[in-house]
């Protein structure tokens, strides 16, 4: 068998099927499908291999993501769990039968680790020739990986040892420029400096590529300066354009927004609920307003996201604030199709971010011609193209009255959607695969 | 210490000092349902116990230093997944070795829950039973109700917020102790039952009584004999510490630093201050942003605050947290404050203001709720929701020092003195009904 001439990864595609990258995944992986001398492969972390996946399981992948959706959040530690005798004790001897329990439960999650041992041993056994799928690569091999798997330190020594070469993807900095707002690692018993696991992970990835992928300027600019601090030579980047998640198809009302709301103009915020989005602003505009107008002419908001990670503040008051009852509402987990009929019927929509590597959001609010007010930090201006409001995450008072003008003047709004409608410029799918293909074959012209 | 609790050791210690012998001090067993008698001894340990401070968070880490983390360290490099496999089991084994090891505490509670060791079989109708208990959790309000109806006692509590029903926002939606019930629910039954058995009330400002006549009116119930007692914890008489963490090198010099005080919850709203650093941090030269020290430990809905108190590479140097200071140390930062900020957007009182005060140290306060009262007119006022007008009033004090000295010069001439200590007289005799006789409990 000849050595493939492109190696596609989609591990991060087919172990996590809901959010954006795995979504990058499948339109890329949808569009190069049919291309010669390609190959799909996945990475298992536990065994520290590649394995080759077959076209069929990849068209099937591609073919049931469009369906069915798994939620994304992880559900609660599980309940403390009871036997009948236990429960009996604890009728009778309460604490006692409280004690037990715990003991009990952390015993039989302790019990449940210690079953899995033997076969994370047999997967930590280096994998001898011929196991792993990248003993058939070779140097005319182009590996592309748009996932986030963290085996950018494997893929380096089997790359060193194979000679094939590399188009990685960063989407953003994140967590490095801006830790505060990223996902924690620190929830792990084992943990240790969660920054220093992240820079760790950027380090390699830069290491490894002999070509970046990144989605906006703002993100080639952190890693160019990434890469100056830390020492390391910034392989070529180019741009990986990203377009909207959603586009025109059915939309339905969702389900989920009281019968009676959302009739009237309504204001929409979509992204997933953690700090970072900074619905905090919202938030504090909306009391601000309910408390300055009458109930009646305060616009309703929509925030559309799920739950993330660092959300707890944002959470509680978004679903638990006395004032926002009829006034601000949340869909969790809405579908597509509602997800459209949202930006649809929008009067416009906000992105507060603090920090982003594109914003999806602000390209969909102008795919559906919705007037957006967005940040104007990181990459937003450039998923803005010009045609979005730019503010400063921080300045509540310039929120407040852009929005206050937008709600009352609909030939504000109306010229916005105008400009909207002549100047945006849609990224299609294949513009995405295009410029993965167009990194792959100039690598492959470099001898 | 908790502001309020530093109010009850106060008050304990006013009637340990009394030394009437008509005064008993109780424990309510929450595992044995009943209350069980301290003596004196017992209560100075207590009270000794209560001002040495707080154990401190070590960590987000749960075994730091364990043989164990270092072997898992090592091992994630050749074999991570059994690392991994390691690390999880051995931390499920050791919370399961360490409830184990609460077993035979357990099983004592359950042989005595409900024996005849009791203390309330010797109270009478001349007997006045007072707690100042902060955690509804911490009273038996039934138990209570019914000693009051059978034996005749009196019986004064406290009211210091209504907060979970006001802003349930800021508080989580379950009850901590009850999971399966809703916090809000709970607390508003809570209410109902303390208002139905309080023959007196201690409330702790005007707006706390508003909050209660209000919810009173709604669930039918009437608030009897409620006297409003300020709130002052006597921080300014404490011996002094340097914290540890103000001491080192990129440390700010003492009186050249911004100070807020309070739990680290979404109620508190440090947001609002770190929202003002960063954009500090980001117009302004680094030399001219003024350094915060976050005083505080974690209470609830706090994982915003805390990640960006913990990780916001900006703030090394400029935004210090001090995670739990002890009494003394709290008092030096106090002491050492250029001016306090206390942008809370809803109190039962406002401890942090007072104590500001106390101090002769400038405060800038929220307007909302109580915060006005717990200021005394000497504090200045401002909206917690409007970031412009504390970024201005936080940069004109730090760098006008004519202006921060006639602000403190006007803060010492007014405040009045008696809100410097722990008005324990005054609890005393609004829980006696200012009647002479009668025990407390």
């Amino acid at each position: 068998m000849s050595a493939p001439r492109l190696v596609f990864d989609v591990t991060t595609m087919l172990d996590h099927p809901v959010s954006g990258i795995p979504r990058v995944m499948r339109t890329v992986a949808a569009e190069i499908l049919d291309r010669d001398g390609l190959a799909f492969c996945r990475f298992d972390l536990g065994a520290r291999r590649f394995t080759e996946v077959p076209a069929a399981q990849v068209r099937a992948a591609l073919a049931g993501a469009l369906g069915s959706a798994a939620p994304g959040v992880a559900g609660p530690v599980p309940a403390v769990g009871a036997r009948r005798g236990l429960d009996r004790l604890a009728a009778r001897r309460p604490a006692t039968g409280e004690a037990l329990l715990r003991a009990g439960y952390f015993a039989r999650r302790a019990w449940a680790e210690a079953r899995t041992l033997p076969r994370a041993w047999r997967d930590d056994r280096p994998p001898r020739p011929g196991e792993c799928f990248s003993d058939a690569w070779g140097p005319d091999t182009v590996y592309c990986s748009l996932g986030l798997d963290h085996n950018a330190a494997l893929v380096s020594e089997r790359r060193a040892v194979r000679g094939f070469r590399t188009v990685l993807a960063i989407y953003d900095l994140i967590p490095v420029v801006v830790p505060q707002f990223a996902v924690p690692d620190d929830d792990h018993p084992l943990a240790p400096d969660p920054n220093r696991v992240v820079r760790h992970h950027f380090t390699d990835v830069i290491a490894t590529a002999d070509h970046l992928l990144v989605i906006s300027e703002a993100t080639r600019r952190d890693v160019e300066a990434f890469s100056a601090a830390s020492g390391l030579r910034c392989p070529p980047t180019s741009w990986l354009p990203l377009g909207p998640a959603i586009g025109a198809g059915p939309a339905t009302r969702p389900p989920g927004l009281p019968a009676g709301a959302a009739i009237r103009p309504f204001v929409l915020t979509v992204g997933t609920i953690e700090i970072r989005k900074n619905h905090h602003l919202l938030f504090d505009v909306w009391e601000q307003m309910l408390a300055a107008r009458p109930r009646a002419e305060v616009p309703e908001l929509v925030v559309v996201g799920r739950r993330g990670w660092r959300f707890e503040e944002t959470y509680a008051r978004l679903t638990r604030t006395p004032a926002f009852a009829g006034v601000v509402h949340h869909l969790e987990g809405a579908t597509d199709a509602e997800l459209a009929w949202c930006y649809e019927h929008a009067a416009f929509t906000c992105f507060p971010s603090f920090a982003e590597g594109w914003g999806l959001p602000v390209s969909e609010s102008l795919a559906f011609g919705t007037p957006c007010l967005s940040s104007d930090t990181t990459s937003l201006p450039e998923a803005g193209q010009g045609l979005t409001d730019l503010l400063d995450p921080y300045d509540t008072a310039a929120w407040r009255t852009r929005i206050l003008e937008l709600v009352d003047d609909p030939a504000a709004r109306a010229s916005r959607a105008a400009a909207i409608a002549a100047r945006y410029r849609p990224t299609a799918p294949s513009d995405t695969a295009a410029a993965v293909l167009a990194a792959v074959d100039a690598i492959q012209e470099v001898p | 210490m908790v502001g309020v609790a530093r109010v009850m050791v106060a008050v304990a210690e006013a009637l340990l000092a009394e030394d009437d012998p008509g005064t008993v001090f109780v424990a309510y067993d929450h595992t044995g349902r009943r209350f069980t008698e301290l003596d004196r001894p017992a209560v100075r340990a207590l009270l000794a116990r209560a001002h040495g401070g707080e154990a401190r968070r070590t960590g987000a880490v749960a075994m730091p230093g364990s043989r164990l983390h270092h072997l898992t360290d090592r091992l994630l490099d050749e074999r991570p997944a059994t690392a991994r496999t390691v690390g999880r089991l051995g931390y499920h084994a050791r919370r399961a070795a360490h409830e184990v090891g609460r077993v035979p505490r357990a099983v004592r509670a359950d042989r005595h829950a409900g024996s005849r060791h009791c203390a309330s079989r010797r109270w009478g109708p001349a007997t006045t039973y007072c707690s100042l208990a902060f955690d509804y959790h911490d009273l038996n309000l039934a138990l209570l109700h019914r000693l009051r109806a059978e034996q005749g006692l009196t019986v004064a509590l406290v009211s210091y917020d209504l907060t979970p029903l006001v802003t349930p926002q800021y508080h989580g939606e379950y009850s901590a102790w009850e999971p399966n019930r809703r916090f809000t629910e709970v607390f508003r039954a809570h209410c109902a039952a303390l208002l139905d058995t309080a023959d007196r009330l201690i409330v702790s400002s005007d707006a706390t009584r508003r909050d209660l006549e209000a919810f009173a009116a709604e669930a039918g119930l009437e608030v009897r004999g409620a006297v409003q007692v300020p709130l002052v914890a006597g921080l300014a008489r404490e011996p002094q510490v340097r914290p540890a963490r103000l001491a080192e090198p990129d440390a700010p010099a003492p009186g050249r630093f911004v100070l807020t005080v309070g739990t680290i919850e979404a109620r508190k709203n440090h947001r609002l201050l770190l929202d003002v650093w960063d954009t500090m941090l980001r117009d302004l030269p680094r030399a001219e942003v003024p350094p915060l020290v976050v005083a505080g430990r974690t209470g609830w809905l706090f994982a915003e605050t805390r990640a960006r108190l913990e990780y916001t590479p900006a703030y090394a140097g400029k935004v210090l947290w001090l995670d739990g200071p002890s009494d003394p140390e709290l008092a030096w930062c106090y002491a050492n404050a250029a001016f306090t900020c206390y942008p809370s957007r809803y109190e039962g009182w406002g401890l942090p203001v007072t104590e500001s005060l106390a101090f002769g140290v400038p405060c800038l306060s929220s307007d909302a709720a109580s915060l006005p009262e717990a200021g005394f007119g000497c504090s200045t006022l401002l909206d917690p929701l409007d970031r412009a007008a504390w970024r201005a009033a936080i940069l004109h004090w730090f760098h006008d020092d004519a202006a921060l000295a006639a602000e403190a010069e006007r803060v010492r001439a007014r405040f009045p003195a008696d809100a410097t200590t722990v008005p324990a007289a005054r609890i005393i005799a609004a829980a006696l009904g200012e009647r002479t006789g009668g025990g407390v409990a």
